[in-house]
């Protein structure tokens, strides 16, 4: 069979799907570089804006674009919480307790999610669901091209929060040297607060936003905390644009290799290539340079 | 006055204590000298002073405040800001960055122009290197832009960990002439060097840490005279 003519369609997808997991990454690296926490439980706070789009929908009528305006408030207010309660006083606690702390989260919210909801998968269809914008031989679904716009306009949104203003600056002190930062007079745990609440707040943004063409389980956070993960070592743990080109990277590699492989093995596609880079390159695209 | 009160002040790291009592009376629009050698506990009391390491008992009182147990930034605002031990610039902002987070606390804020331009008067070597990436500076370069990182906070005690450490002496004098206006100008100085022989020379009074508390006292003219001082510190 010939593939080529399905080649444009498969890069469109690849990059409409990187966008979104380039904000996951950005979010996940942002706490990672910032706190220098590894946040296992990154993907489940996406699936729990998933959930509170699901809920708006069935108990208030909500198109998930209008359920917005309550899941992002709701989910920074569940990233503050995790961090005054959960994250905070672990903070200069040794990695690994750390670590325990955050893979517990995981799993209580994962299981929380299955006490709630089952296992049953759900949709959240949108008045744009079913909408197709054709360019050339191309179809793009209007939601995910949506979806991909605000992801993008988000992470330069915060790129340019954490370069060019006062709250950024202070925040990259906070990531860049605790201590000093502490003799400078910056309050260090309100940036981490900040920087925790904007990476997992980003989340309970993109969460409506992807709702109208996915659906939601009480798994489904795992496999984007995989994913992200994946892309932030690809881009250098820590680093906000090797997050952002990872995403990409990882959203063409699995589009194309969908394509070559019809799907089945995409997965191990991308675990492959990834293992392969890793071997070459251990310290990811970018290599240390920090927020 | 003093400005700063130490009194029966221990701590440590975890189960390793450190400081065992320590007394220390800073009088305001002073240079006071903190001398011992390595591993004696200088810094370990100065992070204690800034509120980064917690005190296990004893009290500091900074401008009649009690001032333990208060969160560093509250300690930076009221004035009393320290240029830590290895510079600790923020190494991958500009040195003009760096200046500006040294004038994060909100009291600061409002000074920041007048700050700048005193810090460029003092440094003019700061104001060159403005738009360069502080990780690249030299040694020297590194100090003075930590230094001036400290005077953005306008404190009224600033306290300089191993100022002279690694510094050729042509940049030391450079530094310390910068310290001695400061002094004149009515600022308040606690420097800890393990050049004893510099420390005690700007200073004057000063305090000899050993073991974890303080085991001579006195003006820093006496105590360079000192025969044990001289034998153990200045090497004669
Ligand atoms: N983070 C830490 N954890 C555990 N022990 C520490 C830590 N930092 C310092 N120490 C120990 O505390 C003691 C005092 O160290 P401190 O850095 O205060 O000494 P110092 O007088 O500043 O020495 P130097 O002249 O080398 O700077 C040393 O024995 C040191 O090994
Ligand atoms: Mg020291």
């Amino acid at each position: 069979m010939d593939l080529l003519p399905l080649l444009p369609q498969a890069l469109a997808d690849g990059l409409l799907l990187g966008a979104v997991y380039a904000i996951v990454a950005v979010g996940l690296t942002l706490t990672f570089g910032v706190l220098r926490i590894v946040n296992f439980a990154h993907g489940d706070f996406l699936a729990l804006g998933l959930y509170l789009t699901y809920l708006g929908a069935t108990w208030l009528h909500l198109d998930p674009y209008l359920s917005l305006v309550l899941v992002l408030p709701l989910v920074t207010l569940a990233a503050a919480f995790t961090y005054r309660l959960l994250i905070a006083p672990v903070i200069l606690a040794p990695e690994h307790n750390q670590i325990v702390v955050t893979l517990g989260l995981s799993l209580i919210l994962q299981n929380a999610m299955l006490a709630i909801f089952t296992a049953d998968l759900h949709t959240m269809p949108s008045v744009l669901s079913g909408q197709i914008v054709r360019i050339g031989n191309v179809f793009i679904q209007a939601a995910a091209l949506i979806a991909s716009a605000a992801s993008i306009a988000v992470c330069l949104g915060l790129y340019w929060l954490l370069r060019s203003t006062e709250l950024g600056r202070q925040i990259r002190a906070a990531a860049q040297d605790r201590d000093a930062a502490l003799m400078s007079g910056v309050n260090v745990d309100r940036m981490y607060l900040i920087a925790f609440c904007i990476g997992i707040g980003s989340l309970g943004l993109v969460a409506p936003l992807i709702a109208p063409f996915n659906y939601v389980s009480p798994s489904v956070g795992s496999s984007f905390t995989l994913t992200a993960f994946i892309v932030v070592v690809l881009g250098s743990m820590g680093n906000f644009v090797g997050a952002l080109i990872g995403g990409f990277i990882i959203g063409l590699v699995e589009a194309v290799g969908g394509l070559l492989t019809g799907g089945s093995i995409n997965f191990i596609i991308t675990y492959a290539i990834f293992i392969l880079f890793l071997l070459f390159r251990p310290e990811g695209l970018l290599g240390g340079r920090r927020l | 006055m003093a400005l700063l009160d130490v009194k029966g002040l221990h701590a440590g790291y975890g189960d390793v204590p450190v400081l065992r009592g320590i007394d220390l009376s800073i009088q305001a629009g002073s240079i006071t000298a903190l001398i011992g050698a390595n591993g004696a506990g200088k810094t370990t009391l100065l992070r204690t002073i800034s509120g980064i390491i917690p005190a296990e008992a004893g009290s500091i009182r900074y401008d009649g405040q009690d001032i333990l147990g208060k969160p560093p930034q509250d300690i930076v605002r009221a004035g009393l800001v320290q240029v830590p031990e290895g510079r600790r610039l923020f190494p991958d902002m500009t040195v003009f960055e760096n200046l500006l987070i040294g004038s994060s606390s909100p009291t600061a804020r409002p000074r920041r122009d007048e700050n700048l331009k005193m810090v460029f008067g003092l440094f003019p070597k700061v104001r060159e290197r403005g738009a360069q990436r502080a990780g690249t500076l030299s040694g020297g370069e590194q100090q003075m832009v930590a230094i001036a990182r400290a005077l953005m906070a306008s404190p009224r005690l600033l306290l300089l960990d191993e100022t002279s450490l690694g510094l050729a002496p042509i940049v030391v004098d450079e530094i310390f002439v910068a310290v001695r206006r400061l002094a004149a100008q009515g600022m308040t100085i606690l420097v800890v060097e393990q050049n004893t022989a510099l420390a005690l020379e700007v200073a004057d009074h000063g305090y000899v840490l050993e073991q974890g508390h303080f085991a001579m006292e006195g003006p820093a003219s006496g105590l360079m005279a000192d025969p044990r001082v001289k034998q153990a510190y200045l090497g004669i």
